[in-house]
């Protein structure tokens, strides 16, 4: 027994490649085939890149969700995407369930920014479209001014034709907003209803981005500005960051019925398991006070950079 | 021997990645060493930048020599792209801006106004509306025939493209074969000049002082905002005679024409749609050579060859303001030479567009290819809103049917060529 299993390693590191060992296994172990197939199949060339991401440059993750191509200018051309299912693009490994399939998508690169002059008059943009994006709930405006022309998300009283502007400056006192507009947040009035909103200054919004969501601008104290989130719950910003007066468009996306199971695998998500109860468990309803207000970018000095170092080992 | 033994030895490749995976990130603390530094008057330089590399440093180690080749194909096997980066061979320094078939400008009409400074009417000059006449019902039926040849009974049959419906994304609709929309614009406009021109032999017009191209480039070289401007027109018939069209406005009503302004485009520059590119072609392109038999263009039929286009507003129209003025820059050019701006006399051209359903008809009079100039506009054009040849034309029930035939395209297409005829007279 013990010499068999010897015998079978030893073959096994001699032959290293894989044309002799399918040779040598053919002979010790004939096998009764009705094609002829003395000849090894030699390994494949591919003509698709399946695996682009890992040498083409540009190739970005948005969550685990999808990998998308960007180039290296902003364009508003449809850019290429590879769906992830909810795995990790480096590992491999699977991140969160649920995701899977789906109807092809081409993913429209939005510009997040809106920066305005902080003196003078306010930069001027012409809408020239409203459209869908399936990779989003929300609708996104082609907007254009000198040579530029980009897409920002659309909010709900746009309209084809308008003029919208974007403002830095900071008044003494608050003004009066017009919805579309982006203005700072320590130059709206409290109570203002904003979208798209910064959570740190200059590196594009990243609140209330979803169809119809929008923040509340509940108090000033001193520079800083507090919204209440689309979950109530409090965050204090700095008053510089900017944000779109007005909710985004699409606003009855979440009363849509999606109609069968099979329209919800079209949109990329799998079966559900049918464990998740509504009333118990870990998502059963608890009375709890909101967590305190959460302060963001209060650090006086910049960022701690963090450098990788890479190596490539020969083990 | 024990097997266990060497099973368990730590693998030394796998322990030190992950001792390389913990450790592999270090943050640099700021101790206020770079103030220091410079209050003691020495400068302070970023690492990377002194490099001067953009990412860190990757670590050099030799390489086993045990390691196969992994290239299979020798790379001269293999088909080269040419990379559309400075070692292309129509690479510039420069960007310019490139206008071709494929060009929708983002805004329509008022946006190819501003690029070719002209002044828009919105219907065809009085000399060619003098020209049009009723025609007799047989030519009507010779072009009816011609419509049912050209979109239904044509014996070509091609794969056509992909079938798309808005409404039902993703849906597959099984390929049909069947005629390309090049070839039913070409058959239909040659049926049409053809059927023109048995007319006019009865009417004692001699219709061989004229000759047509198809399908060749054209290129004319201008300047647009300070840089070197591309328009190119290339799906398009043209149709030379002996002598030019003679302008269509001139004098007092003509400068009164061009004191107009133009549609406000704010906050847009006019160079919105066509982007800057490094890579084009310098080379003035124009198929006929000054001196030949016909050598002055006296129309220019423009193809929409592309299936499933989405257009919206005035883009069509735009399009065939620039193509018009493509093919009379690149004429004009031809005619006083590459670097002409005030033409000593002006081009004037007549222009078609189609998809073969519908019908743009328009007249174009250049005179000036100066793009910067200070002057608001320079050049006319007049167009005549789209007409539709027919509404239906299709199999019903296996039969050939052609219904809502439209008389008044073929006879504003006479009399634009009658009025050429009668200049070449």
């Amino acid at each position: 027994m013990m010499q068999q299993l010897l015998n079978s390693f030893s073959r096994l590191c001699v032959t290293n490649s894989r044309l002799t060992l399918s040779q040598c296994l053919s002979v010790k172990f004939p096998t009764l085939s009705l094609t002829n197939n003395t000849q090894p199949q030699l390994q494949q060339i591919r003509c698709i890149n399946k695996l682009g991401y890992l040498t083409e440059p540009g190739w970005r993750n948005i969550g685990n969700k999808w990998l998308v191509k960007f180039p290296e200018e902003y364009t508003v051309k449809k850019l290429p995407l590879m769906k992830l299912a909810g795995r990790d693009p480096t590992t491999g490994k699977k991140v969160y369930g649920g995701l899977g399939g789906g109807h092809k998508k081409k993913y429209r690169w939005v510009d997040n920014v809106r920066s305005g002059p902080k003196e003078g008059p306010p930069s001027v943009e012409k809408i020239l479209r409203l459209q869908y994006d399936p990779c989003r709930s929300s609708k996104i405006a082609l907007v254009a001014a000198g040579d530029r022309v980009r897409y920002i998300l659309a909010s709900s009283t746009m309209k084809v034709g308008d003029l919208i502007s974007t403002s830095g400056h900071i008044p003494r006192n608050a003004i009066r907003p017009k919805e579309g507009d982006a203005h700072p947040l320590g130059a709206l009035p409290v109570g203002t209803e904003v979208c798209c909103v910064e959570k740190f200054v200059g590196e594009g919004a990243s609140i209330a981005l979803a169809a119809g969501s929008r923040a509340l601008l509940v108090r000033k104290v001193g520079e800083r500005c507090i919204l209440q989130l689309p979950s109530k719950q409090e965050l204090s910003l700095k008053q510089e960051c900017m944000a779109t007066v007005g909710h985004l468009s699409n606003e009855d996306h979440n009363t849509k019925h999606i109609g069968s199971p099979n329209r919800l695998r079209w949109l990329g998500f799998r079966p559900r398991s049918g464990l998740w109860h509504r009333k118990d468990g870990r998502h059963g309803r608890k009375i709890r006070p909101l967590p305190p207000i959460k302060v963001l970018d209060s650090r006086k000095s910049d960022k701690v950079i963090e450098l990788p170092l890479t190596i490539k080992t020969f083990f | 021997m024990r097997l266990t033994a060497v099973v368990y030895s730590t693998h030394i490749g796998n322990a030190f990645r992950q001792v390389w995976k913990v450790q592999q990130k270090r943050k640099i603390l700021e101790y206020g060493v770079k103030e220091k530094l410079e209050a003691k008057g020495l400068q302070v330089v970023d690492a990377v930048d002194f490099l001067n590399l953009k990412r860190p440093v990757p670590s050099i180690l030799p390489k086993l020599k045990s390691q196969p080749d992994e290239k299979l194909i020798d790379d001269f096997l293999l088909p080269k792209s040419l990379k559309k980066d400075h070692t292309h061979p129509d690479w510039h320094d420069e960007p310019g801006h490139v206008y071709h078939d494929h060009c929708w400008l983002l805004t329509g009409l008022h946006e190819a106004q501003h690029i070719s400074k002209t002044f828009v009417s919105n219907n065809l000059p009085d000399r060619i509306t003098s020209f049009k006449s009723k025609l007799p019902e047989e030519v009507h039926k010779q072009v009816q025939q011609a419509i049912l040849n050209a979109h239904v009974l044509d014996a070509l049959q091609v794969k056509l493209p992909k079938d798309i419906d808005i409404k039902r994304p993703g849906w597959n609709y099984p390929r049909v074969y069947g005629l390309p929309r090049w070839r039913r614009n070409v058959q239909l406009i040659s049926k049409m000049f053809h059927t023109a021109d048995s007319t006019l032999a009865g009417q004692n017009i001699d219709a061989t002082q004229q000759q047509f191209t198809s399908q060749i480039m054209i290129r004319a070289l201008l300047t647009l905002e300070g840089r070197p401007s591309v328009f190119e027109a290339r799906q398009n018939t043209l149709v030379f005679g002996k002598k030019p069209l003679q302008p269509y406005l001139d004098g007092e009503v003509k400068a009164e024409q061009l004191s107009k302004p133009l549609p406000d485009i704010y906050p847009l520059n006019r160079t919105i749609s066509l982007h800057g590119k490094n890579i084009y072609r310098m080379e003035h392109k124009f198929p006929v050579r000054q001196g030949a038999p016909f050598d002055r263009l006296t129309m220019g039929v423009f193809y929409i060859n592309k299936p499933f286009i989405k257009t919206s507003g005035t883009q069509l129209e735009a399009r065939l303001l620039l193509h018009a003025f493509t093919v009379a820059a690149a004429h004009a050019q031809q005619l006083y030479g590459k670097d002409v701006k005030d033409l000593p006399e002006p081009v004037t051209i007549n222009c078609m567009q189609t998809d073969s359903r519908n019908f743009y008809f328009a007249c174009f009079q250049l005179h000036s290819l100066d793009l910067d100039s200070s002057k608001a506009t320079s050049n006319l054009f007049w167009i005549e809103d789209a007409q539709p040849m027919f509404t239906k034309c299709d199999y019903v029930d296996n039969q050939p049917v052609l219904e809502g035939y439209n008389p008044q395209v073929l006879e504003t297409l006479m009399a634009l060529y009658k009025s050429q005829m009668a200049a070449a007279v």
